[in-house]
């Protein structure tokens, strides 16, 4: 069938703009991945207590830590974004010029952020107001104002982009079409449509709806901002968490989509729509956007039905993912002659971060669970596992993939199981240093633990062994994939020199 | 369930899924036989249904211990006011930056075994009100937001002294935003 031309031909077949494009952000996630990661490296050294006195005054690594985690959820939700895009683009057409728009405007933000961390600015990823406006004298109202304005300009950069991809699936399908609906009736589905054009649709509503949000949000902000009055605190902790989370979870569904069309390369098993799959998207839709609730448990002033909704979205949304993205991967591989690369396996372990993080986040989505475990190291725990050992994995193999296929050259088989091993090892002995942490009552965001939370430091240096595999590994990584990386670019002049 | 406990809970599925993950990742060795569709689709509608079923249970189960309140009688009421970077603990409530001030010297004393509510509140921006046990167990919180009270009912187990830590991030010096009081055996003068 058409639709499912793969191979090598996948990337002959796209149009030069979009392989540009997806190439730029590929380098883009090299560099700036890395260097946001290293502000985390810092952190935990300096929770385990080492360099504390090299950097007397806190603040800095509370600034770290808004830099470090605005990054790297702006980065991981941008970057799985485009391996969406370059997935869905064999099927719909794209226009780039509303991309790199974006992508410009993206940078602009991005600038105002970095520039904002040497203003002290520190009110963590998800500022509650009204803290940027309070901040005890620690950073001034103007990077308060930078910080509204970069948010202001990252969000209509993402709203363009996340428009013209619905605006690209609508050209070319009904949204209910889009949506899989006609598998629901009686008879054959026509039209066919693949998998990864679903999920498309499914993340682009609902990164909408998410970013309408942060609209909201802001112009709230603005109020506060230049009338001088409080606006609602709870009110806005609603549509912080809503966004945050939404964004956070889309980065996972933009890699599964890029995983459907993608991994089935590796295996030679197509990975086609069916019912399971449209159901199962369908109710993610619905679940994503009220699973947040799960956020404000420990407000008791939220309506209490409301956390509740949040237990049994929280809940509910687990059953599609495992029932059929993660069974889908699983039977995709199991007692097949797969091609394992570095991409490959990079895709298939990050499902694994996302089923053992899931189950860690589905824990803590009980209320009567999260009494005892909210604002502890179990949050980072569990994120860490499904960002880092999840999402990340997916992308680093999204570029990895990339690089092989525009360079036509592999990595040795050595190289890989060493990157692998560091990567899970490291990864995974650094985030069970914060479940151990939060288990027994560590509290997160905390740059210096308190004496009687000792433990927090013993196990913060424990996790530094960890983190530091994770370095080697990443830098392994680097060199492979940059090899491949600089191969291609050098093909692609060559071949452009000889057009 | 205590934190612990769901800890090993959470070790034992993670190894699980670690588990199958390698097994079949282990199946893709062989060389070639791609004609031989051992799927694992058909496990598809078992999992499903014990999913329902586990996660449906844990639903019932937990939802009637969620830690809000249910309409108890405290035996002790405690004011709980926060401000960058302190805790104000009182007996009557605080609503001012001057209230704040002349509270801040007072350390509760409560009736272990009896319910104690504590009254949350913040003057300025979010906070976390964390009860750590003397052993430095976290028995249960509850955040304090400006404009809003939040009503925190615990039943304290051990006799002793109780720290209270801040437990949403609420500026830079946050990691030492902290406060305590005493559980004694008998009911005593907060009341
Ligand atoms: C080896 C790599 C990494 C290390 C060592 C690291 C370390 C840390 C540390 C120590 C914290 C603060 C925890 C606390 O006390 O609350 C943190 C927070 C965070 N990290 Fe990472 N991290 C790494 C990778 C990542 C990645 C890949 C992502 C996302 C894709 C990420 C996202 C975040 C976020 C969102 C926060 C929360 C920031 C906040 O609370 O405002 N981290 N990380
Ligand atoms: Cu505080
Ligand atoms: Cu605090």
């Amino acid at each position: 069938m058409a639709e499912l031309a793969l191979g090598r031909q996948h990337a002959m077949a796209e149009s030069a703009g979009m392989r540009q494009f997806a190439w730029l952000w590929g380098g883009l996630f090299l560099v700036l991945f890395p260097l946001l990661g290293l502000l985390g490296v810092f952190m935990r050294m300096y929770q385990a207590g080492w360099l504390q006195e090299l950097v007397p005054d806190p603040q800095w690594f509370y600034a770290a830590m808004t830099l470090h985690g605005l990054g790297l959820v702006g980065l991981i939700y941008a970057a799985s974004f485009v391996a969406l895009l370059w997935a869905v683009s064999p099927h719909v057409q794209l226009q780039t010029r509303w991309l790199w728009i974006s992508t410009g405007l993206t940078a602009v933000g991005v600038v105002l952020l970095v520039v904002n961390f040497f203003n002290g600015f520190a009110p963590g990823w998800y500022f509650l107001y009204p803290l940027p406006f309070m901040p005890s004298g620690a950073w001034s109202g103007t990077a308060t104002d930078i910080f509204l304005a970069a948010v202001a300009v990252l969000g209509v950069a993402w709203v363009i982009w996340e428009l013209e991809l619905l605006r690209a699936i609508a050209a070319r399908y009904r949204l209910g079409v889009a949506l899989g609906w006609q598998y629901l009736r009686k008879g054959e589905p026509r039209p066919e449509i693949p998998p990864v054009v679903l999920v498309a649709t499914v993340c682009a509503i609902a990164g909408i709806v998410a970013l309408l949000a942060a609209v909201v949000m802001l112009v709230l902000m603005l109020v506060h901002r230049f009338s001088g009055s409080m606006v609602d605190p709870l009110v806005v902790k609603n549509l912080i968490f809503f966004f945050g989370h939404t964004l956070v979870n889309l980065a996972m569904y933009h890699g599964i989509g890029f995983l459907y069309s993608t991994l089935p390369k590796y295996s030679g098993q197509p990975w086609k729509t069916g019912i399971p799959l449209v159901v199962a998207w369908n109710l993610v839709l619905l679940l994503v956007l009220t699973a947040y609730f799960h956020h404000l448990y420990m407000d008791f002033a939220q309506p209490r039905w409301v956390n509740f909704v949040g237990q049994f979205a929280s809940y509910g949304i687990s059953i599609p993912a495992a029932v059929v993205t993660l069974l889908g991967t699983l039977s995709q591989v199991y007692r097949r002659p797969v091609r394992w690369t570095l991409a490959s396996s990079l895709m298939f372990w990050g499902t694994m971060g996302w089923a053992i993080g899931g189950v860690a986040a589905v824990l803590d989505s009980t209320v009567a669970f999260n009494f005892r475990f909210h604002n502890t190291l179990w949050v980072p725990a569990h994120f860490h596992t499904y960002l880092l050992a999840g999402i990340v994995f997916i992308t680093l193999g999204f570029v990895a993939h990339l690089a092989q296929e525009l360079s036509g050259k592999s990595e040795s088989a050595g190289m890989r199981r060493t990157i692998l091993a560091l990567l899970l090892i490291g990864g995974y002995g650094f985030v069970l240093m914060f479940y151990l942490s939060g288990a027994n009552g560590v509290p997160r965001r905390y740059a210096i633990y308190p004496p009687d939370a000792e433990l927090g430091v013993q196990l913060a240096r424990i996790a530094t062994f960890f983190v530091a595999l994770v370095v080697l590994g990443v830098l392994l990584y680097l060199v492979t994939v940059g090899k491949q990386w600089g191969a291609a670019l050098a093909g692609a002049q060559g071949s452009s020199a000889s057009d | 369930m205590a934190p612990t406990t769901i800890l090993l809970l959470w070790l034992i599925i993670a190894l699980l899924v670690a588990a199958v993950y390698i097994y079949v990742w282990s199946t893709t060795k062989g060389s070639g036989e791609a004609g031989a569709t051992a799927s694992l689709t058909r496990f598809r509608k078992p999992l499903f249904i014990a999913m329902v079923v586990v996660l449906g249970a844990t639903f019932l189960l937990t939802v009637p211990r969620a830690p809000y309140p249910k309409g108890q009688i405290p035996d002790a009421v405690v004011y709980i006011t926060a401000k960058q970077f302190a805790f104000a603990q009182s007996l009557q409530p605080v609503s001012t930056d001057e209230e704040f001030g002349n509270a801040l010297g007072y350390r509760a004393e409560v009736p272990v075994e009896g319910w104690v509510e504590f009254r949350v509140t913040s003057l300025d921006v979010n906070h976390g009100v964390a009860i750590f046990d003397p052993d430095g167990k976290l028995v249960g919180q509850t955040q304090a937001m400006p404009g809003y009270v939040n009503r925190l009912f615990v039943r304290l187990q051990k006799p002793g002294s109780y720290t209270i830590w801040c437990l949403e991030y609420c500026g830079t010096a946050h990691h030492v935003m902290q406060s305590g009081f005493e559980a004694v055996a008998q009911k005593l003068s907060s009341r």
